[in-house]
């Protein structure tokens, strides 16, 4: 069975770029697994898409690129993990959830901050605050000093981007 | 904007409305009323309803999740690729190796 078009430019675009990429990125990073890792996962970011960058003018600006936004992703998912982690140590640790059960919070701690993402810091917090932490709306606006309208247009905002992401364009 | 679009506005602003400490008997009926005008406004509104309840139970497994988020939030703000990439390959214990320590 011959290979697809976007299968061919798959295999070229690997071919030509892919152990180039992962010098590249063991030279930004303590090297080692990660940068193999970080590799695989940007190419695999690149089944994804319809259209292959060797259409682009430069493949290896467009690879760099993902890796970044993938890097950055993860740095972000580490920075949670730790805040949480520093949340626990203010328990005492017979009160902590198993390590299981830590792990399953933290999944859900990532799915909440991906949802929110793109909104301005106010906007999460006004969201936050009022339907999570079961604020008022008048205290919300309270604390983060703004408006009663603006506060319930945060809120808005907000929910509009998680039913967006949970739920796309389906249908009602 | 499509029919769809239209009916999640609108259902987001009766939760709101709903949720506002001004809210009165008349609003709570006015809701229940197009809740029940259109089986997609009752669709809308079980999808944030559901939405929520998840968000809802999440917080109440973490307390301080809103700091979390927040610091995690400023944390990152003005990371770019190049301190992305630097922190990549650490080596903190994740959450993870201790889930798996701990069956073991």
């Amino acid at each position: 069975m011959s290979d697809n078009p976007t299968q061919l430019a798959f295999k070229q675009l690997y071919q030509e770029h892919h152990e180039w990429l992962v010098r590249w990125i063991a030279s930004r990073t303590s090297g080692g697994d990660s940068a193999q890792d970080l590799a695989h996962d940007t190419f695999i970011r690149l089944l994804d898409r319809s259209v292959m960058p060797s259409s682009l003018r430069s493949p290896r600006a467009w690879l760099v690129k993902v890796a970044g936004n993938l890097a950055i992703d993860r740095a972000r998912r580490q920075i949670l993990e730790r805040n949480y982690l520093a949340l626990l140590q203010e328990v005492p640790e017979a009160e902590h959830p198993s390590p299981e059960d830590q792990l399953e919070i933290l999944g859900l701690l990532e799915q909440i901050d991906q949802l929110l993402d793109g909104l301005r810091p106010i906007e999460k917090n006004a969201f936050l605050m009022a339907r999570l932490d079961g604020l008022s709306y008048r205290q919300v606006a309270s604390e983060l000093d703004i408006s009663l309208s603006s506060v319930e247009k945060y809120i808005a905002k907000a929910m509009l981007k998680c039913y967006t992401a949970t739920y796309g364009d389906q249908d009602l | 904007m499509t029919s769809s679009e239209v009916i999640v506005q609108q259902a987001i602003a009766w939760r709101i409305r709903l949720g506002s400490e001004e809210v009165s008997e008349i609003d709570k009926q006015a809701c229940q009323y197009w809740r029940d005008s259109d089986p997609r406004h009752e669709r809308a509104w079980q999808r944030l309803e559901n939405m929520e309840s998840g968000f809802r139970q999440t917080a109440r497994r973490t307390p301080g999740l809103t700091t979390t988020l927040n610091q995690t939030d400023a944390e990152c703000r003005r990371m770019g690729r190049r301190k992305a990439l630097r922190m990549m390959g650490g080596s903190a214990l994740s959450l993870a190796g201790v889930a798996w320590l701990a069956q073991h």
